[in-house]
Formats: C-alpha cells, structure tokens, sequence
C-alpha cells in the first residue's frame, strides 16, 4: 500500500532538515515536547520557519487513511506544504495540544502553520473555533491555510459547531476572496441550494458594483439549482470570456429544463468555440426530444 | 547615508514618521519595549503590546521600506507594578523567539529597588538562555552609581559583554563603559539625556568604537530624526563620512545582528513592499487608492 500524507510529510521533513544547520536544534524540539508535553509547544513554534525554512514539500494531493471524518478520509496538496509547516504537524502530532491556546498567541507565521496542521488531524471542537477564526479574519493567508489545498472544510462538515451553514459562509469566503473552488478538495459535493442563493447574491452585488464575479459561481450554482439560476446560466452562455461560456453549458448539463431547448438550439448557432457549441447542441437535441 | 535608528517607541508616533525617517535615510528600526506613560494593570495589557511589536508595528514600518526589530521585557518602571511583573515575566520565554524579536529590553533599574534588581537578574537569565543581546535602560537619576550597580548584576549572570548595551549614557559613563566590554547608547533627546552638539564632542574625542546613538523617541517631547540630526552634525564637524556610517548603520545593526535573527547584509536590502497588502484586514492607508500614493 501506498504512503499515507503523514508518513511522506515525516519522510520528506527528515530529509529537508538532516544535516542542515538546524538538524541538532530540532532534535532538541523533539525531545522537548517528549519531555515537556504541549507546555513546550509556544516555545518552539515560533522558530520553525527561521530555523526550518520555507521551502516547499511538494508531491501533490495525497490521502491520509489513518485521518478520517464522517467516513471521510483526509487529503492534502502537498504541493502547498513547506519544511515548517511538516515540522509544525509533528510537534503537535507529537503531543495533545490545543490548537486554539496557539492559534491565540501566535504571529503571522505560527498562525499558519497551526492551521494548515489542522488538515492532518482529527475534526473537534477546536476546528471549528478555529474556521470561525478564520471567518473573522482578513488575513487572506490563515483562511487559506485552513480553507484551501486539502479537505478539511468538506471533511469536517457535520461535526458540532461546523454544520452545513458554516460550510456554505466558509465558500462565500472562498468567493469573496476570489480563491478557485479547484483549491477548495471536496467542496462539490456539499453543493446545496441555499449557498447557491448567498453565491448568486454576491454576484449581483459584484455586478452592480462593476466588480469582477467569483468564476466558479456558475460551476457551483449548476450543482444546486436555486431560483435564478437557470437565468443565470442562460445569460453567461452570452459572456465574453470563453471560459465562463464553457462553465455555463457545463452546469446547464445538471439543469434539465426541456423547456428552453430553443433557446440553447438558438445560441448554439452563435457559438464560436468548438467544445462550447459541441455541449450546447447535445443539450438542445437532449432537451428537444 | 543608510541609518539604524536603535532605539524608538514607534506605537507612539504617526504613520507620518515613519516616511520622514525613511526620506531622512533611516532603513531599519529597534523598537524596546517600554513603559508607556502610566502603569499597566494586567498583563493582557503588556501580550497586546507584545503583540503589536511583533505584528502591526512591523507591519507598518515595511510600508515606508524600514525593517523593524524589537527588543520584548518587563521594564524596570513595571518591575515594581505587583500587579503585572511575575506575570509579564512567564509570557516573555514564547515571546522571545518570535520573528523580529532580537533582543532582551529595556531591562535595568529605574529608582534602583531590590525588586528591580531582582527582574533585572532574571531577565538578563532569559537572554543568556535565548542567546539574545541586551538593551539596559540606566537610571535618570543617580545616574553613575545605578551604571555601577548595573554592571555588577550583569557581570554576575555571566552574559557575555559584548551582548550587553548599556543605554542612555553620557560623558561620565564612558569610560566605566568602555573598560567594561559592553557597548554604549547615547539618547540624543531634546531638554534632557543627550543632545547633538555633545555628541560631536564626544566623537571627536573618543571615536565610534561600540558607540550606539539613537533618538529614544516616543510619547515624550521628543524628535525621531535626531539620529539623522546627528550624523549631519558630525559630518559639519568634518567627521569622516565612514565613520560616521559606522556610528549610525554598522554598530547597532552589528550589535542586534549578534541575535542571529537576521544579518546585516539581509537588510541592506529593503523589505517587501505591498501596498494593497492588509493586516488583519487593517491597511495604514485609509480608503487612498495604493497606486496613486
Ligand atoms: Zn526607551
């Protein structure tokens, strides 16, 4: 059987500090938390990026088995994991500490590492204190720490203090801030009408701002029909940018109305790229019969 | 010419003087911790203001392309506030390894009191087990006996010397200073400590060896450009230009750098600078468009 994420994060932060200039210091941290328990932990984590370093782990999305929710196993992009954030997984790994106490009292950098940790450990009361931190937050970095490149949101749906409605404020967010749904691992499957609502809201609001919408609205709205929504994915089947085009008749494929198939005929024959035109023609000739 | 203003309380200055420092030459600022003007009265007070030196201060000093360090302890006013002291004292073993934390201060005595003694010696006890350099702040008053007396406490913790800097100093300190192996701060501060022209004196008499000037700004009458001041001074005195940059760059950029938190070359360069980039969702500018600034 392949690694889990846990024991290649052990195996490449092995690798990263061996023979570095910090390898005896974190020998030392080690034997610290081992000595000292979680007490140790303020101490440590504050220096694990300055003595670790930020280089990345990379290896892509992996799943841990051992680490798993409602059924759920754990994933994780390790492309978006540095040394620190590996050494910050083991110490807390290493001990029974409480992520909240050292997201409290952390800077800029302990912070993350806490909470990108978090992707990697069991789902409790403390994940979800720590996604309405990160709710409260507008440091772009710690929601994606906690948000993003692994499935811990998706995961950890359903667990007391973390239900459906956290999800669909934690998407918002996502939206808010522009980050790609791609990055969000698992989120499609928590679609659900009332998100596609606050979703289509937000890009009302964008719109009449003369702002640039979420991308992934349309994707994610198809998933969840709400009121508006087949308008929606009507009229963005006339966007400029191909790209929204494309997103549009893809979630028209999960709205079957066989009651607009001449109107899907009729832009069909508008259409200017290929792949478009090829979903939109299969959609009418679908719908039609 | 590149300055390192070693010693300025920047939470009490506007946005304002961070630009005047930086377009007056000023790269990189130590901020001590300190007392601010009245007594604390629990040691959240002292967490939030650890907080702000290690995040917001920082923060806002890269926008005008200025590093800012601190130096994190109980000062020796509060040292005798029992409200906050033994407390202050089990938050700063985490604070301490913080990014940008580079030393232990202000530390020292004040009225000179057995319990400033006492915090003293147990803070210049957690610099040598984070191998941190330390600021002592000396007394205002009876000024050469708290020297004396301070450099005794920080003999008996075996710290190295050339990790202590024993600040606010005039021309009765230097020598006892120097004989020491610690290095001196002067505070060229408008009405009291030290001013410019005596400064010039005491350059032109003893050189710039582990000599360290600073502005001690903060919440009193007082002038962050007193550094840049001074270097001007001196070259109208016909100082040489390099030892003048010694004065106010290699010295106290040297002396904190012994802290292995950063390296003087690393901050030749300047920080990152991103104006659309918040903290906490805070931006120093209000509501001004980043890009026309
Ligand atoms: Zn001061």
């Amino acid at each position: 059987m392949a690694d889990g994420a846990i024991a290649i994060i052990g195996r490449r932060l092995g690798e990263a500090v061996a023979g570095g200039a910090s390898a005896a210091w974190w020998t030392d941290a080690l034997g610290r938390v081992a000595d000292e328990g979680p007490r140790a932990l303020p101490e440590l984590l504050p220096g694990l990026a300055r003595r670790l370093g930020r280089g990345l782990l990379g290896g892509g999305v992996v799943h841990e088995p051992a680490v798993t929710t409602h059924g759920r196993a754990a994933r994780v992009d390790l492309d978006t994991w540095r040394v620190c954030d590996a050494a910050g997984l083991e110490l807390m790994r290493a001990c029974d500490a409480d992520p909240v106490a050292l997201f409290q009292g952390g800077d800029y950098e302990e912070r993350t590492i806490v909470l990108r940790a978090q992707a990697l450990l069991p789902a409790g009361p403390a994940t979800a204190r720590l996604f309405g931190e990160i709710q409260r937050t507008n440091t772009a970095t710690h929601f994606e720490a906690l948000a993003c490149d692994h499935n811990l949101p998706s995961r950890a749906c359903g667990i007391a203090g973390f239900g459906p409605d956290e999800l669909n404020r934690l998407v918002l967010k996502a939206a808010f801030l522009d980050l790609p749904l791609a990055r969000l691992l698992g989120i499609e499957e928590h679609a659900n009408a009332e998100l596609s609502r606050m979703l289509q809201d937000l890009a009302t609001e964008r719109e009449a701002a003369g702002r640039p919408v979420w991308a992934d609205t349309d994707r994610l709205v198809g998933l969840a029909p709400a009121p508006g929504t087949l308008l929606r994915l009507l009229g963005a089947l006339t966007h400029g940018d191909e790209r929204r085009r494309r997103a549009a008749a893809e979630a028209l494929r999960r709205v079957p109305r066989p009651d607009v198939a001449h109107l899907i005929a009729e832009r069909a024959a508008h259409e200017r790229a290929d792949d478009v035109r090829r979903l939109l023609d299969g959609l009418a000739a679908e719908w039609g019969s | 010419m590149r300055i390192f203003e070693p010693h300025a309380h920047m939470i009490s200055r506007v946005t304002d003087d961070y630009e005047r420092m930086a377009l007056c030459g000023v790269r990189a600022v130590l901020e001590p911790a300190f007392w601010l003007g009245q007594n604390r009265t629990s040691v959240g007070s002292f967490v939030d203001y650890f907080d702000t030196l290690v995040g917001w201060e920082r923060f806002r000093a890269r926008q005008w392309g200025i590093h800012h360090f601190c130096t994190l302890a109980l000062n020796p006013r509060e040292a005798n506030e029992p409200r906050v002291n033994r407390d202050v004292l089990a938050v700063l073993p985490r604070f301490l390894e913080k990014d940008g934390v580079v030393g232990v201060g202000e530390v020292g005595l004040d009225d000179q009191t057995p319990v400033e003694e006492e915090f003293f010696a147990a803070q210049l006890e957690l610099a040598v087990r984070h191998a941190l350099p330390v600021l002592v702040h000396t007394p205002h008053r009876d000024k050469k006996r708290g020297f004396e007396r301070s450099l005794a406490i920080v003999r008996e913790s075996g710290i190295p010397l050339e990790h202590v800097l024993l600040d606010h100093g005039n021309e009765e300190t230097i020598r006892i200073t120097r004989d020491s192996g610690c290095w001196s701060g002067f505070s060229i501060y408008p009405h009291t400590k030290m001013d410019v022209d005596r400064m010039v004196r005491i350059v032109q008499q003893y050189g710039v060896e582990t000599f360290i000037v600073n502005s001690a700004a903060d919440w009193g009458v007082s002038d962050p450009l007193r550094v840049p001041r001074t270097a001007l001074a001196l070259e109208l005195a016909g100082v040489p230009r390099d030892e003048i940059s010694r004065l106010v760059w290699d010295n106290p950029a040297g002396f904190f750098a012994q802290s292995g938190r950063f390296t003087v070359a690393e901050i030749e360069r300047p920080p990152n600078v991103d104006r659309r980039e918040t903290f906490d969702g805070n931006s120093v500018l209000r509501g001004q468009d980043p890009g026309s600034y």
